[in-house]
Parts: C-alpha cells; sequence; structure tokens
C-alpha cells in the first residue's frame, strides 16, 4: 500500500493509467483505482501524471509512516509537490528543464 | 491464425465446460528486429536501429512512459569518465568492485560510449548540472549530477518519434522462438485484449532488466513492492532464455543493497551529495573496515549489526540550503525518501536539526546485470549463445556497473552490430520481405522449424486455461518461493549465508513449488501473466541456486557467505549455466574467455 485514489478530485481521465510502470491501475465506475495496492512501487509515476492532484502517495506503518500524504499539483515542467497532515504542510517545487534548480 | 479453445470431449458431458479463458486469437507482426523491454536499453537500442533504416517492434509489458528502473527517475549519471580519467580506469574500478569475477573486454567497450550517451541524454532534453566553465558538474570521477526526474518520458518521446518503431504496449513476452539454436521471434500475451502477439524476426534483442522478488523482502507483504529495483522487473528476460536454451554468467554474484532504512533509496544522494558517512551505535565510523568494493562496504554494515553495534545511520552536517537540495533530489529519484525526511520533520515540530540523519539497512538479494554482474553470457557485440540473439542493460552478465549511461551504451553496441549484418546481408528477413507494411495482420505460409516452435509456445500458454480451478494461486506460491530463497539461499533472514546442504534443501522445495504451478488456471490475461511470472521467479531461482552451489568459495563475502567455503578459490573463473532436459548444468568458463589471454589482447 503506497498511493491513493482521492476520490473527490478524480475524474476519470485516464491519464494515470497508461503510466504505472506496473500497469496496475483501472477505471472502476469511472474512476481510478489501485487493482492490487499491495504490489504498487510508489514510484509516483501516477501522481505526476495526474492533472488534477487525485493521487496521494504516503508511508506505510512499517516504513514508518504517520499518515503524512504527497500529492502534485503541476505547472508545465514544474511540479509542486505538497506534503499535508492535519498539523503540517510543505511545499516542494522542482522543475526538470532547469539544471540548476536542483 | 487462431487457436480453437479446446473443445469438451463430450457435449454431454455433466462437468461445467471450461470457460476460453481469454480470447486466443493471434496478432502476428513481423520486423527486421524484435526488442524485448521498453526500459532505457531496449529503447535505446530500437531508436538506434530504427535511424540506421531497419524496422523494429518493441514489446513492453507497461507503458513505455515510465517503465522499468526509471520510473521514479535517477538524479545522477552513475557511470561515466571524469577529467583526467579514461575508460580503462572505470574497467579496472569495475573489475576491483567484482573481485575480479568481471569481463574486462566488455567493460571496456562500454566504458568507451558512457560520454557520448550521456551527450545523447542532453541531446533529448535531460538537464544536466555544469559548472562555471560549462563542464558536466563531477559529484566523483564517475558520477555527474542530472535533474532526471522525467528522464525516461524524454526517452519514451523520442522512441515515438521513430515511424520505423512500433511500440506494442501490455505486452507480457514469454518466450524466444528458436529452432536449432536460432533465433525466430518473440511470443506473449497481450494482457489487455488476451491476444497471442507474435513478434517474428531474424534477429531479437532481450532488455528486460534483472530479477527483483526472488527473496523475501524487508517489508510486510502489505508494501512488499517497496523494495529498491523495479519490483516489476522479475526476471523474465533470463527465464526465456534458458528455457531457449542460452549460457548464462554469474548469478550467484547477488547484489545486496545498502539502502535507506524501510524507504530502500539509494544512499548514494546522501554519500556523495552532502559527504554523509555511516555510524554505527556508538557513533563510530566503520565503513572501511575491510575495504571499499560495495561487497566489503556491505560487510562492514552487517558486521555491525551481529555485534550488537547496531542500528547505523547515514550521517551529514547539512545546513538548510543542501537540505532542501536532498529533499529535491530524492523526489527526482525516490519520492518515499523526502517524505521520510519530512515525517521526522513533523514528529519534531518545526525544531530542524543541523544534521541529516537515516537509517540505513542491506537488501534482499537480487539478481542483475547492472550493478553486479549476473545475466547472459555475451560477446564483445552483445550477441548470446543464441544466433540471433542479443542481451543487453541489466538482463546481461559479465559487465558490472553499467547505470544508465552503461545501459545505453550496450544498446548502441548491439544495434550497431545487428545494422552492419543487415547491412552486409548476413542477416535476412524470414520468408517475407522486410518492407511488409507494419502493423498488419498476416496469416503467411510459415516455414516448417517456425511453425513447430509457434506450435510449442501456444500450447505452452494455452495449456494453464485447461486446467480445473486450483487450490493454490501464483501469489501463494510466490511467497512460499520466497520464504525457500530466504531460508535456505541465504536471504535476510539467514543472515546472507548458505551451505551446501541448505542449497540442496532449496531446489527440493523449489522444484516441488514449480510442480505446483503446473496445476494453476488462468481465467484472465492477469492471472495468466501471474502464473508466467512466477514460473519465470522459480526457473531463476534453481538457476540462482545451482550457481551458488557451484561456486565453491565466498568471493563477496557482504553479498553471501557459503559456509562450506569460506575461502577463496580463484580456479573456479566464471560460474555459467544452461538449462538442458537434465536441469541446470553448470559449466566452468576462464577469466579471460574466448582466446583473452591476458589484459593486454583487450
Ligand atoms: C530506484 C533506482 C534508482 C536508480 N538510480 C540511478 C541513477 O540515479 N543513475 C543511474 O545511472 N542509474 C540508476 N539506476 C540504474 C538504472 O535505472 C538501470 O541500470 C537501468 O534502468 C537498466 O536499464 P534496463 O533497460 O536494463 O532495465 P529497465 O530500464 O528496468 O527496463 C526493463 C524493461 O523491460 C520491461 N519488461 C520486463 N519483463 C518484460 C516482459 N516479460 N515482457 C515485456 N517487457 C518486459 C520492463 O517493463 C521495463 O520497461 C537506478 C535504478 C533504480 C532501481
Ligand atoms: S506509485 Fe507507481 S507503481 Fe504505484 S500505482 Fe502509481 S505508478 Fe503504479
Ligand atoms: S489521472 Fe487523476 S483524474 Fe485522471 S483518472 Fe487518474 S487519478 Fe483520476
Amino acid at each position: 500500500m503506497s498511493v491513493k485514489i482521492i476520490p473527490d478530485r478524480c475524474r476519470g481521465c485516464g491519464r494515470c493509467l497508461t503510466v504505472c510502470p506496473g500497469d496496475l491501475i483501472a477505471l472502476d465506475s469511472s474512476l481510478a483505482a489501485i487493482k492490487e495496492p499491495e504490489l504498487c512501487w510508489g514510484c509516483a509515476a501516477c501522481l505526476k501524471t495526474c492533472p488534477y492532484e487525485a493521487i496521494a502517495l504516503y508511508l506505510s506503518p512499517a516504513q514508518g509512516g504517520r499518515g503524512l500524504k504527497l500529492t502534485i499539483k503541476k505547472d508545465g515542467t514544474t511540479l509542486f509537490w505538497k506534503a499535508t497532515a492535519p498539523d503540517y504542510q510543505t511545499v516542494i517545487v522542482t522543475d526538470s528543464a532547469k539544471a540548476k534548480d536542483y | 491464425m487462431t487457436l480453437d479453445s479446446k473443445a469438451p470431449k463430450d457435449v454431454n458431458d455433466a462437468k461445467p465446460v471450461c470457460p476460453a479463458p481469454f480470447s486466443l486469437t493471434t496478432v502476428t507482426h513481423r520486423a527486421a528486429v524484435v526488442v524485448v523491454g521498453g526500459g532505457v536499453a531496449g529503447s535505446r537500442a530500437a531508436i538506434l536501429l530504427a535511424e540506421s533504416g531497419l524496422n523494429v517492434i518493441l514489446l513492453e509489458k507497461a507503458f513505455i512512459e515510465r517503465s522499468g528502473c526509471l520510473a521514479p527517475g535517477v538524479n545522477a549519471l552513475n557511470a561515466y569518465i571524469g577529467y583526467g580519467k579514461t575508460p580503462i580506469d572505470y574497467v579496472d574500478y569495475a573489475t576491483n568492485d567484482a573481485h575480479s569475477i568481471a569481463r574486462k573486454d566488455l567493460l571496456l567497450s562500454m566504458s568507451k560510449l558512457l560520454n557520448e550517451e550521456a551527450l545523447w541524454l542532453e541531446s533529448i532534453g535531460l538537464a544536466i548540472h555544469k559548472d562555471s566553465k560549462g563542464r558536466y558538474l563531477e559529484r566523483s570521477w564517475r558520477n555527474i549530477q542530472v535533474n532526471g526526474g522525467d528522464l525516461k518520458p524524454l526517452i519514451a518521446k523520442a522512441t515515438r518519434a521513430q515511424e520505423k518503431i512500433l511500440v506494442l504496449e501490455q505486452i507480457l513476452a514469454t518466450h524466444i522462438l528458436t529452432s536449432d539454436n536460432k533465433a525466430l521471434g518473440v511470443m506473449g500475451l497481450n494482457l489487455k485484449t488476451g491476444k497471442i502477439v507474435e513478434a517474428l524476426a531474424p534477429a531479437v534483442i532481450i532488455a528486460t532488466g534483472g530479477a527483483a522478488g526472488l527473496y523475501r523482502p524487508a517489508n510486510p507483504p502489505e508494501s512488499q513492492n517497496r523494495i529498491w529495483y523495479s519490483p516489476f522487473n522479475v526476471g523474465s528476460g533470463l527465464a526465456m532464455g534458458l528455457r531457449a536454451g542460452a549460457e548464462m554468467t554469474t548469478l550467484e554474484m547477488r547484489f545486496v543493497a545498502l539502502r535507506v532504512a524501510d524507504t530502500l533509496a539509494p544512499t548514494g544522494t546522501l554519500a556523495l551529495g552532502v559527504g554523509a558517512s555511516q555510524l554505527n551505535a556508538k557513533n563510530q565510523a566503520y565503513e572501511a573496515e575491510f575495504g571499499h568494493t560495495t561487497s566489503q562496504r556491505v560487510l562492514a554494515f552487517r558486521r555491525q549489526i551481529q555485534r550488537g553495534l547496531g542500528p547505523c545511520s547515514l550521517t551529514a552536517a547539512c545546513d538548510p540550503e543542501s537540505r532542501a537540495r536532498i529533499y529535491r533530489a530524492y523526489l527526482n529519484m525516490c519520492p518515499s525518501q523526502t517524505l521520510q525526511f519530512l515525517e521526522s520533520e513533523r514528529a519534531l515540530k518545526g525544531q530542524i536539526p543541523d544534521r541529516l540523519t537515516t537509517e540505513i539497512a542491506a537488501s534482499e538479494p537480487l539478481v542483475q546485470g547492472g550493478h553486479t554482474a549476473g545475466g547472459y553470457w555475451v560477446e564483445r557485440d552483445r550477441r548470446t549463445t543464441i544466433e540471433g540473439l542479443w542481451a543487453i542493460g541489466d538482463v546481461a552478465g559479465g559487465c558490472p556497473q553499467k547505470y544508465v549511461t552503461g545501459s545505453l551504451a550496450e544498446a548502441n553496441i548491439a544495434a550497431t552490430a545487428i545494422a552492419e549484418l543487415f547491412k552486409t546481408g548476413s542477416l535476412k528477413s524470414l520468408s517475407h520481405p522486410e518492407d511488409q507494411p507494419l502493423n498488419q495482420e498476416l496469416d503467411p505460409e510459415l516455414n516448417q522449424p517456425l511453425t513447430q516452435a509457434l506450435a510449442k509456445a501456444h500450447q505452452e500458454i494455452t495449456r494453464f486455461s485447461q486446467n480445473e480451478p486450483s487450490l493454490f494461486t501464483a501469489k501463494e506460491i510466490t511467497q512460499a518461493a520466497r520464504k525457500v530463497l530466504d531460508i535456505y539461499a541465504g536471504g535476510i533472514a539467514a543472515g546472507y549465508a548458505y551451505s551446501f546442504a541448505s542449497l540442496t534443501a532449496a531446489e527440493s522445495r523449489l522444484t516441488a513449488l514449480m510442480e505446483l504451478t503446473e496445476g494453476l488456471k488462468a481465467d484472465s490475461p492477469q492471472t495468466f501473466a501471474a502464473i508466467w511470472e512466477v514460473k519465470d521467479r522459480l526457473l531463476v531461482s534453481l538457476a540462482l541456486v545451482a550457481h551458488l552451489k557451484a561456486r565453491k568459495e565466498t568471493r563477496w563475502p557482504g553479498f553471501g557467505e557459503y559456509l562450506d567455503y569460506p575461502v577463496l578459490d580463484d580456479s573456479l573463473g566464471f560460474v555459467n549455466s544452461r538449462l538442458t532436459p537434465k536441469g541446470i548444468e553448470i559449466i566452468h568458463r576462464p577469466i579471460y574467455p574466448n582466446g583473452l589471454k591476458s589484459e593486454k589482447s583487450l
């Protein structure tokens, strides 16, 4: 278990279906669904593709996860990685076009 | 060509008829070259072949946008020849790191192309960090920083731009079709439509990556795939090759990775990025206790744990700017690691320490030819022991420390050799001319060896649909096989140690599990894929155990300890194998094979 689809945000556009390296995502009643969650690698390819911030990555309890969720808002090559929990919020920006902005 | 699902013998039979599991129609494609695996190596080979004018079929089980090890991205090119260094330096480094079990001829041909392939990556849009003089910024003499979170989509874009490449996705390749030790093409199953796919060509390249998920992983079943390597590379290229009779090498040089605990994130980002060093629970540095090779460093870590000096950490002084840079670097390669850092910041309620520290752990062993040297036994041009079959990237053996640029270099070497063979007329298409339009469903008269190979492969795929519903599932057998290797073949539970007796136990248990797979029932393309992949894993596991048995020494003590043979035996050379009707046959090859008498003849 590594990622969750956020049902209120998913619009069933199907983009995430065609980037998962394990082909783990399908549409279920026109919403994205992870077919076998225990097989998720946690690579975040689906997060990077979703235009609607509808997928969250988190760490399992065995990995020291305490509920912090990572989602991505995209603007061209710029990614805004948002980590959120009720008591915590931060945003990290990466841009794959800018080498200096490492 | 259509295969009917098996009709019941007697229509009045009261037993329910086994329903047709998935569509049994077949689609046939032809080209000059079939490439299996649209990862780093396979995509690059396809591009170069297309550029030389050849029609290529690229088979990928997922989607090339993000498939393979590069799905999360990369933040460095780990194989590069830095200023003032030469390819020979890289050969020496990699040979030394492999404790001499490496092919210097393969390493040299790869090393010569590393920097050229870095340039190619920049040309397709990879942002590479440069210094004030405009030179690539080196993290070490063989490693440069890149902003590669989206590198795989860039490679996919370059692949799709080639009109001569037919990209077929969601195809699980299952068979290398051969006759008389000659490759004729590849068979697979379309996981979406359930159609059998035949991709026929006189040249085949295998680029399916290494084998993960053989051993029980560090994380529990609910997060079993939170491992370091791509869990979707299950070793099927190795299994296909074994079934086709190809020779494999050095599978016993398992890679045990020293990684961040829990996330299994690579540690180089911290070690090279902010100069982090390893400390045991008493704050003592121990890294160099046994030496500097990868195996020796893993050993030093494991010894701390055995002596009660764990847990160990990777720690560096870190100003806020460097911390932010490390967070971004991990987002580009293993986002979970940044999440782990943020979880600890959150726990500290904003009190961010001036040291960056994280626990480290050793991974479960895996088989691959990218860091270590397990894979196909190849010639300098990456041809395998099967005529018309090449192997590149993490599936090819004998040439460790490849990483992204080395995988690209091998693609370059193989593609150049194949293009040359077509140019000189040594390779020609099968019975149909190569200028057949692509993507056409053909049903030509096939020549006899091909018909036989196809029929055999068809039968091997469809037989699982004819089974009665089975008591066990492929998942259960996968977990059982992982338990066997973990305990009897030197997994985490066994402290990476094994003996002749424990390996013999592993062999018999794996063989029993392989027999169980024959009764599994496929009722959809997905259940078939699960069955086929556990069979692939079991076959690679059996070959691995035979290799471990045959290397009667402890050469890489960090990666594994053969309790019956704790000392080195330099007479062993390479341990190679081949699948024969009698089982896995072991072949010993000298360190300088193929007439390479010594280093001078490189
Ligand atoms: C987490 C991680 C981080 C890394 N970071 C770096 C780094 O920063 N720098 C660096 O230089 N290297 C890095 N590497 C190493 C680098 O990614 C690999 O060396 C490289 O990807 C190997 O290329 P490949 O083509 O052999 O395998 P892959 O790129 O993994 O490609 C294999 C392909 O084969 C497909 N496939 C497998 N089986 C089948 C089948 N039966 N049918 C059809 N298709 C199949 C897979 O889906 C996949 O697309 C990293 C590796 C990992 C795992
Ligand atoms: S995180 Fe990666 S493996 Fe998991 S569902 Fe998303 S794309 Fe697939
Ligand atoms: S990409 Fe996002 S919105 Fe589209 S189907 Fe996937 S989760 Fe839903």
